[in-house]
């Protein structure tokens, strides 16, 4: 039997109404009123197309705004859809909210068994279910205790072990496991990579790109309500994050500020300084971990004083990751006009976009005769799991206790 | 895969036949869900019990106390029984509290049933035509506890002892039951999209109240208006009118009801079932848009 998606989405899109009192609402629907709007329309969706298969765990990012949860809700029936349709198969279990659907003057246990009956449950199966629940939950000696005492994580830890208790074939949740301790966080990656294994699938959020990419096969990048990019775990987390640095960056003040300050004067200046490709050294600006990079640097220098020339690389938030001088290396050049070139081979960096800053020194590293970015940015696509700024040399040894 | 869920918005412009499918699969759809229902039912009695001293006997209270206020004033002050006695009248007047009161209390918490609930309404997926069921179930709650007053009082007292017609007493309860949810799908849908709903009905059970047959006789108003067609209109346009007095002959038989038990209930079914066709597809086209706006 070939299988049928757990999801099949086609073209949802959901525009809210955004009224400014609720009788325009009416108002407009009024025969008298035909044609004219009283509201403000607010595309939080906007035709979103995809398939989940059965066993398949499908992530969504994207910023605040971008029509994440929208489209969670619209998925799991809370909220419907102004145009499109969508086919859910099997038993779908959302988590969508921190406390959602919980009575909070009742206590734990009342609230498993109400849950439970929300989700379509018998007496029986909710019963059956609940010392499961309370089990995961660990929250047996709290169980009699109204929700509205309980702590943030505990509300979360209970609506989570509801959720999974229910054994849906499809697991829709929105950014909740961020709350709860170290050790819940780990029980429920637990459940939910079992939840995997046993082909159940899963559509979830985050903000975690890390999450998202050790959990996700697949995942959905959406950007002002529409799919921007729908693709494998790795592509689409680079990509985001490449994006959104930029839009980081550009909200920042340039950190250079005394670029044309030098210019124009018979003082030494850097005329361009362009990235290369370290092997064919034709210009490019993306790279991915291990390539060669060579920085190639312009300088003119009409009084032929004795320079140092510095190269590093910045990212977005300012940190420098490296920086190297000529003047580390002893290396003092006088030329009047010609070019440096910084080669780095094998790179190490890891994902993200650097700025490339070149520093122009005196020969004892001094006096700066100018500071100025590269004229592209270094961007650097990883394609492996690994995390953090640079890829350390590495090398694993596993020795079990007792053994040789 | 058992089970799969389809939502097509081109689907929702046309729907009346559609509306009028998933009516028929009303009974199935509660019954399907009658472990929500009694969970909502048992939160609403804890919420509304929960702490009072009295607790459940605030049920058989408030229309305890509301019948002897009526009492006093109709019976006693304005001497409204005319030629019955007055044990006799005390039971009529008691017997349309109960089940006003009842009807009253049951619609005028659906009318927030939809909003009240909002925090599932928005984050839980369930069929939200369900919530009005557990009222409708309080409700005939409400009304057995008063009827089992009743009977007593009326078996005490010798006013009457209850025949072969309290076996209709079911067919009033159900008829009760669909008339409540009828009329709480009706105006639960419509407080959402308009909250003077729940304000405006307040207001008309207050006028409903002195429209029904609670303390007035038909005989009464043919007599105070002869030649006028109001008593007609207060007879045949109130759901509550001929549900009262089907009640009153199913509790009593002759002693306190007036007019046939068949007919009475069979106006009183047309009734509620209207309501329920009227406000089943009102609520079942609209409530897709419940979420977005509680």
């Amino acid at each position: 039997m070939a299988q049928e998606p757990v999801i099949s989405a086609r073209n949802l899109s959901k525009t809210y109404r955004i009224y400014r009192n609720p009788y325009n609402r009416i108002w407009e629907r009024m025969p008298w009123n035909k044609g004219k709007r009283f509201h403000q329309p607010v595309h939080a969706l906007r035709d979103a197309t995809f398939d989940v298969a059965p066993g398949e765990c499908v992530g969504l990012i994207g910023t605040n705004g971008a029509g994440k949860s929208t489209l969670l809700k619209v998925l799991s029936g809370t909220t419907f859809p102004t145009a499109g349709s969508y086919t859910v198969r099997g038993r779908v279990t959302s988590l969508l909210e921190l406390g959602a659907g919980f009575h909070m003057p009742f206590s734990g246990r009342d609230n498993i068994f109400m849950n439970a009956a929300m989700m379509g449950f018998s007496r029986k199966e909710a019963q059956a279910k609940y010392n499961e629940i309370v089990e995961f939950s660990e929250l047996e000696d709290f169980i009699d205790a109204p929700v509205r005492t309980y702590s943030s994580g505990m509300q979360a830890r209970l609506g989570f072990s509801v959720a999974v208790a229910t054994e849906p074939d499809l697991l829709i949740i929105d950014e909740i496991l961020a709350v709860g301790d170290m050790n819940f966080r780990r029980k429920c990656v637990d459940k939910i990579m079992d939840y995997k294994k046993r082909g159940k699938s899963m559509f979830f959020c985050s903000h975690s790109l890390y999450d998202v990419r050790q959990m996700c096969d697949r995942v959905i990048w959406l950007r002002d309500g529409r799919m921007q990019l729908l693709a494998d775990a790795v592509t689409v987390t680079n990509e985001y994050a490449t994006h959104e640095n930029k839009i980081a960056e550009g909200s920042d003040e340039m950190p250079f500020q005394d670029v044309a300050e030098a210019e124009g004067t018979n003082n030494p200046c850097v005329l361009s300084a362009h990235l290369l490709d370290g092997n064919t050294l034709k210009p490019r600006s993306t790279f991915a971990p291990g390539d060669n990079v060579t920085v190639r640097v312009h300088i003119k220098n009409t009084q032929r004083e004795r320079l140092t020339l510095a190269v590093g690389a910045l990212r977005s938030d300012g940190t420098l990751c490296f920086a190297h001088s000529t003047g580390f290396s002893d290396l003092v050049f006088d030329f009047e006009e010609g070019h440096v070139d910084l080669h780095l081979p094998n790179l190490c960096l890891l994902s993200g976009e650097f700025t490339v800053p070149v520093w122009l020194f005196d020969e004892n590293g001094v006096h700066r005769f100018q500071e100025r970015p590269a004229n592209e940015n270094l961007i650097v696509q990883n394609r492996t799991k690994a995390l953090g700024l640079f890829a350390q040399e590495h090398r694993w040894d596993i020795q079990p206790m007792g053994s040789k | 895969m058992s089970f799969a869920r389809t939502f097509d918005a081109a689907d929702q412009k046309r729907g009346l036949f559609k509306h009028l499918r998933a009516l028929v699969e009303y009974p199935s759809l509660i019954l399907h869900n009658r472990y929500m229902v009694q969970n909502f039912f048992h939160r609403d009695l804890m919420g509304r019990f929960h702490g009072s001293f009295l607790g459940a006997w605030w049920m058989l209270i408030q229309p305890l106390f509301m019948f002897a206020v009526y009492y006093l004033i109709f019976g006693v002050m304005y001497n409204r029984g005319g030629d019955m006695p007055k044990a006799q009248y005390a039971l009529y007047l008691f017997s349309g509290v109960i089940m006003f009161h009842a009807l009253v209390e049951a619609t005028s918490a659906c009318c927030n049933v939809v909003v009240a609930n909002g925090n599932l309404v928005k984050k839980v997926a369930f069929p939200s035509e369900v919530l009005p069921v557990h009222v409708g179930v309080i409700s005939v709650v409400m009304y057995l506890v008063g009827a089992i007053v009743c009977i007593a009082a009326g078996m005490i007292s010798g006013v009457f002892t209850p025949g072969l017609t309290i076996l209709a007493l079911p067919l009033v309860i159900i008829v009760q039951f669909v008339m409540v949810i009828g009329i709480g799908l009706l105006l639960g849908n419509a407080n959402v999209f308009v909250r003077d709903v729940g304000q405006l009905w307040r207001i008309f059970t207050m006028a409903w109240m002195f429209l029904s047959p609670i303390f007035w006789m038909p005989e009464m108003l043919y007599k105070a208006m002869p030649d006028s067609v109001i008593p007609g209109i207060m007879m045949n346009a109130n759901p509550a009118y001929s549900l009262i007095m089907a009640q009153r002959i199913a509790l009593a038989g002759d002693s306190i009801g007036m007019g046939g038990l068949w007919e009475n209930l069979g106006i009183a079914a047309a009734w509620a079932f209207g309501f329920l066709l009227i406000g089943f597809t009102t609520f079942v086209a609209n409530k897709h848009k419940h979420s977005d706006i509680v």
